[in-house]
């Protein structure tokens, strides 16, 4: 018995289903559930992290991110105008700069600024300046891209009909660039911020005191509590999602709707 | 090809009054013949212009260009380029791509910054290194290939932009101005749509509508109606034949010989960075005296029949008026 393609596909289809569905059964019926919730998603546990998880841990994870995304942001303006400016010195800067950053692992500029200076030079910032400084240089070679790639990807017509016009180059570049360029960068820009969100759990290699903690250093805290099994962790990630699911959807919104950037 | 009888605009034969251009010159290097870099001169009446006095606008010069060098790098793109266009006058530039018509219109607004030589339009000397190069623009208008319409802004707002921010108008005149321009080009009841809802036709005519909007004594056209499709490019022409009724100074840089014939008073041929041959519309289009502009000529206005006819080996002898 032959069958037409189209069966063939509907029934490896089917398969695929049945076995899901076998997989999910047997997860239902074999798994010790009451061992799983006690280890992984105690809920004893789980308000033992309340309210510090909270008013500790999720309020310096969103301060470090924060602190990282301004300097990232200051910093990659810079960069992105050295990148397109007509001096060619700036340019070479600006590309050493964003390739560097981009091209070395986070963890090792947060060691180098956490432990290397200090041990080198024999001298140690504030610790939110550390933060701020391991966060931001690395954003800034990300950002700074967005941003060249988004001022360039509107059209040099534009700027020369608003010249045209008799606007000034500011007036040119602030009526008329910069909000079109505004449109295209914002979704990688917001995408920044969640990279920024879960760099910050990189800050836990600091040193640091108890009002300190971010979610990762808290969660990891509260594992060593005798008992606590994972859900510490389970409430931390739970926490990075309240952040990042609405940055997430944000960008996606960025993206699909043309943003009217309306003059008053 | 259309025939002048579509045309509403006025369209003076060779020798009547609307004809203004200086004496038809033609010559084997473009040049003016023995035309070499000129002093500046500052703007009022120039020596070739004695019957534009009898136009009735006066004398005036709109632009005025000497010795015009541009290049890129190794490439020359206008090799000593003469041209003067006085107040009133429709200048149609004709010529090959890459003979750098656009180029020379890019100059007269410093959206291209020349080598050598001296502008001066509209009483603004351009090349001055002093000049206020904004003041200038609000005076010389400007039409693209691409229309460059701000996609982010209405129809309405692309055309008040430059009047609040730039001339200062308050915002109910700007408004008053912009759909008073774009009821001329027949689109007052798009003004509130993005640009991205017009045709190419439509969104031409709007970026007319705003050029005229900042009120240019001068108006520049980069190819109007190169990127659009055939059937909308005769509404485009329609406007500028309107614009030109009106007396406004254009210079339009075009491939379309039927509108250069009926609506300009002048065409000026260039080719390879030079001024070939320039006169009478209906004198260059019709008779031209230069091979290179025959050349030209017919394989614009008949594209289907391939080669062009290989008039006698008269290219690189001199070419005098006949």
């Amino acid at each position: 018995m032959s069958m037409t393609t189209r069966q063939r596909a509907r029934l490896s289809r089917g398969i695929q289903y049945a076995v899901l569905v076998v997989v999910l059964i047997a997860l239902v019926v074999l798994a010790d559930w009451d061992v799983l919730l006690q280890r992984v998603l105690n809920p004893a546990v789980a308000m033992d992290q309340f309210p510090g998880i909270i008013t500790v841990a999720l309020k310096n994870t969103l301060i470090y991110t924060v602190l990282g995304f301004v300097l990232g942001l200051s910093l990659g303006v810079v960069l992105a105008l050295m990148k397109l400016s007509s001096v060619a010195p700036y340019r070479w800067i600006a590309t050493l700069y964003i390739e560097f950053f981009r091209g070395v692992p986070a963890l090792l500029v947060f060691l180098a600024l956490g432990y290397g200076i200090p041990l080198a030079f024999g001298f140690r910032f504030n610790h939110y300046v550390t933060v701020m400084i391991a966060l931001g240089v690395v954003a800034a070679a990300y950002i700074a891209e967005s941003l060249r790639a988004g001022l360039q990807a509107v059209p040099p017509g534009q700027y020369e009909a608003a010249r045209s016009l008799g606007m000034s180059h500011t007036r040119a570049m602030v009526t008329i660039v910069i909000p079109q360029a505004l449109r295209i960068v914002l979704p990688p820009l917001t995408n920044e911020v969640i990279l920024l969100t879960k760099d910050s759990s990189l800050v836990y290699l600091l040193g640091m005191g108890v009002e300190q903690y971010e979610l990762t250093k808290f969660g990891r805290e509260g594992i060593s509590s005798a008992g606590a099994g994972l859900t510490p962790l389970m409430v931390a990630g739970v926490c990075y999602l309240i952040i990042t699911v609405p940055l997430g959807l944000l960008s996606r919104h960025f993206e699909n709707k043309t943003v009217r950037v309306k003059k008053s | 090809m259309s025939t002048s009888a579509a045309s509403p605009a006025p369209v003076p034969g060779p020798g009547e009054p609307r004809d203004s251009g200086p004496a038809r010159s033609v010559s084997e290097n473009g040049t003016t013949p023995g035309g070499g870099p000129e002093p500046t001169v500052p703007p009022g009446p120039v020596a070739t212009s004695e019957a534009a006095s009898t136009s009735g606008t006066g004398p005036e010069t709109a632009v005025r260009v000497r010795g015009l060098h541009k290049s890129y790098g190794e490439l020359e793109v206008l090799r000593g380029i003469d041209l003067d266009v006085v107040a009133g006058e429709v200048v149609c530039l004709i010529g090959p791509s890459g003979s750098g018509k656009s180029t020379l219109l890019r100059c007269l607004n410093l959206l291209e910054t020349p080598q050598a030589g001296s502008i001066s339009v509209d009483g603004f000397t351009v090349t001055d290194p002093d000049l206020d190069v904004d003041a200038m623009r609000r005076r010389v208008g400007m039409v693209f290939q691409q229309f460059n319409l701000f996609p982010h802004l209405s129809v309405l707002e692309n055309c008040t932009m430059a009047q609040v921010k730039v001339l200062k108008r308050p915002a109910a005149e700007a408004r008053r101005v912009a759909l008073a321009n774009l009821r001329r080009v027949g689109l007052s009841e798009k003004a509130d749509q993005r640009p991205a809802q017009l045709s190419g036709g439509q969104q031409q005519r709007v970026a007319i509508a705003r050029a005229l909007s900042v009120d240019p004594d001068l108006m520049l056209f980069d190819e109007p109606t190169s990127a659009l499709d055939p059937e909308t490019v005769g509404d485009v022409l329609s406007i500028m034949r309107g614009l030109a009724a009106d007396g406004m100074t254009m210079l339009v840089v075009t491939h379309e010989m039927s509108f250069a014939r009926d609506v300009a008073d002048r065409v000026v041929f260039m080719d390879g960075g030079v001024v070939v041959e320039q006169g009478p519309a209906r004198e260059v289009i019709g008779s031209p005296q230069h091979q290179r502009t025959r050349t030209f000529l017919s394989r614009v206005l008949n594209p289907t029949t391939g080669a062009a006819p290989e008039a006698p080996d008269t290219s690189e002898a001199p070419t005098t008026p006949a």
